[in-house]
């Protein structure tokens, strides 16, 4: 008896799960370095089906014991260095940005805000939808390092 | 003629003249191995609707798939090819060919279908149904307190039925899923939970039932006749981080037919510094083997790995590794698998996986990668889309643009500053530098990394700027000349916005 695998309905989804699953926005949201350096990227993923322009702009951001956080203009003791502050993303793909962050005075924090707007309008109104990816930089090791600044510096529970 | 010819016929006559007017069209076509399937599609994207258009050959037939969606009133129909599914991750779905209706409250989703069902044909690049038998079904979803998710389906397909209920819980570290009921008169028990009572300890169990058409051919005779075989994986494991160490365990049963098979696995990884280390041990009742792997970020881009497999008192090693940009991510690797219906001695195979996908200019996207079938086999898939957008779509030149791959070790710069004539930055005004476009931020300002210094064009694209309204530009260079970044000097661009 020989056998011929040929087709199946579920099978032949899960396969192809994968490939199709695309975070939409912008990945990773939150992220923790250590050693007083940072050296990363975020994804900027574009879900629509027609071409997108995003423009990167670096904030601070405190947060009150309330857990309200207030948007501030960059602290000049970060210091940042994007790849590109914006770019143009075709429908249904993904753009890359790279950044090295270094600080004055450690723990620091701040927040990339990609504003993601699509095509120009002449007249009526013109939609930005606003997606943060927000840092953190200890001078101890990594892993905790958002609890730790939360807990010392914004006076929050873990 | 037969009476699906005369349907496709018709929908694709309502298909021409619409494309002409859709607000984007979307393409795409492929081939794949796994079951020898080649074919296109075209996805129509109008304001108020998505018309569906694909066709292709599987197994050496011809098949297609049609449909219209839109809204009416309270509801979302379908009209042609659709699916009624579990959101659960159960994986079932059965495919339809008729009109579908679906309604959605604020917890409650009903979907109700008429027409034919039979076989589907999902692919990237095209999905196709292939029906029997006329039939009627429904779905029903509900949205329960304390995270509880409650759906059933219910379809009757000739002689054959399919009713089942799927539940999803979700409460803190715990997240459980189970359905269970009939699938085309066939009974089936799928279910999964995870508890991770800490941040760094995780548990699992998992049952899985999956049905296979399968061709079989009588020993000594001619021909062969469809059957459908089922098969069922079972699994219970845990994993846990111990200051960098992370462990994981795990126990696998699997059926097919009337063979049984079971496999135990035990592992561990550790990632010192830009290394990452794993080792795993299989067994079964066919003898065990250690996989080992290690992999090395080179650079933010690059990646190379080594995987080493120790089995019946030999070493055998594989090479693999990554490379990612936003042009191109490819990778190559070895992955092991539990295939209890693998036509080798043991449950495990260790198969490759290899994946590209390039991002093109237009909104295009390339993609070629393997897929592992259930019996450990390899097959290729590879495919690609793309977004036309139709007339009722603003295009310019800048959309048109493609972001370059910049870097921070580009050593070059050009920096520059849009106002209006008061003085005052505007933002979102699109520059294209080079090849580049790049678009002001709140303070006016932009800039474009290069390689080398040698002079690139500039032109402000009115056309594309992100503020509304109708731009023109004052006064603005032709060229400029990338600079050290320390050092660059700021381009000067004057816009002005035509008052209403």
């Amino acid at each position: 008896m020989t056998r011929d695998f040929v087709k199946h309905v579920c099978i032949l989804l899960l396969l192809f799960v994968a490939p199709a699953l695309h975070a939409q926005g912008i990945a990773p949201i939150i992220t923790e370095y250590g050693h007083g350096k940072a050296n990363g990227s975020f994804t900027v993923t574009n879900n629509f089906l027609e071409p997108v322009s995003v423009v990167i702009q670096e904030f601070s951001f405190s947060v009150n014991p309330d857990s309200k956080s207030t948007i501030l203009p960059l602290d000049p003791r970060i210091h940042i260095e994007l790849d590109s502050m914006s770019a143009r993303i075709g429908a249904k793909q993904q753009h890359e940005f790279t950044y090295k962050v270094k600080c004055d005075s450690l723990p620091c924090w701040g927040t990339f805000n990609a504003s993601i707007s699509g095509a120009h309008v002449s007249n009526g109104v013109g939609l930005v939808m606003i997606v943060p990816h927000t840092f953190y930089i200890c001078q101890d090791k990594q892993t905790g390092c958002r609890d730790r600044i939360r807990h010392d510096v914004f006076h929050l529970d873990k | 003629m037969t009476a699906q010819s005369l349907f496709l016929c018709l929908l694709l006559l309502l298909a021409l003249p619409g494309a002409s007017h859709a607000q984007v069209v979307e393409l795409k076509g492929g081939d794949s191995s796994v079951v020898d399937a080649g074919g296109g599609s075209v996805v129509l994207h109008f304001p108020n609707s998505t018309e569906t258009f694909g066709v292709g050959i599987a197994n050496g037939q011809l098949h297609w798939g049609a449909s219209s969606s839109f809204s009416w009133q309270q509801w979302r129909l379908t009209a042609g090819d659709d699916y009624l599914g579990f959101t659960v991750g159960t994986g079932l779905v059965v495919p339809l060919r008729g009109l579908t209706a679906e309604r959605k409250w604020e917890k409650q989703k009903l979907t109700l279908f008429a027409g034919a069902a039979g076989q589907f044909y999902s692919f990237p690049f095209f999905s196709a149904t292939s029906v029997n038998h006329f039939g009627t079904g429904a779905f029903y979803q509900l949205k329960l307190p304390h995270g509880l998710d409650f759906s059933t389906m219910g379809v009757i397909v000739g002689s054959q039925h399919t009713a089942s209920g799927a539940l999803h819980y979700v409460w803190k570290g715990l997240d459980a899923s189970g359905a269970a009921g009939l699938l085309q008169s066939q009974p089936f028990e799928n279910g999964s939970i995870s508890y991770k009572p800490i941040k760094s300890l995780s548990f699992f169990a998992t049952r899985q039932t999956y049905f296979f058409d399968v061709n079989q051919t009588p020993a000594g005779g001619t021909g062969s006749s469809l059957v459908q075989e089922q098969s069922t994986i079972s699994s219970v494991g845990g994993s846990a981080n111990l200051r960098g160490l992370s462990l994981n365990a795990s126990a696998l049963t699997g059926t097919s037919g009337a063979n049984q098979v079971s496999g135990q696995t035990f592992g561990g990884a550790i990632h010192p510094g830009p290394v990452a280390i794993t080792a795993s041990y299989y067994r079964s009742a066919y003898g065990g083997f250690v996989t080992s792997s290690f992999t090395e970020k080179l650079t933010r881009r690059w990646s190379v790995s080594e995987f080493l497999t120790y089995s019946q008192g030999r070493w055998t090693s594989n090479y693999g590794g990554s490379f990612t940009s936003n042009r191109l991510t490819a990778s190559v690797g070895y992955l092991t698998y539990f295939a209890p219906l693998s036509s080798g001695p043991s449950p495990f195979q260790q198969t490759i996986s290899v994946s590209l996908s390039w991002q093109l200019p237009h909104s295009t996207t390339v993609t070629l990668a393997t897929n592992t079938l259930p019996n450990g086999a390899v097959r290729w898939s590879t495919y690609g889309n793309s977004y036309v957008q139709g007339p009722l779509q603003a295009t310019n030149v800048a959309g048109q643009a493609h972001t370059n791959q910049t870097t921070l070790t580009a050593k070059f710069i050009v920096r520059g500053m849009v106002k209006d004539p008061s003085g005052t930055p505007v933002a979102g005004a699109a520059v294209l530098v080079g090849k580049e476009t790049a678009f002001t931020d709140s303070d006016g300002t932009f800039f474009v990394r290069f390689r080398k210094e040698n002079a690139v064009p500039i032109k402000v694209v009115p056309g594309d700027f992100r503020a509304p309204g109708n731009w023109h530009v004052i006064s603005a260079p032709d060229t400029a000349m990338p600079e050290p970044k320390d050092k660059a000097t700021v381009v000067n661009i004057e816009v002005s916005q035509d008052r209403l």
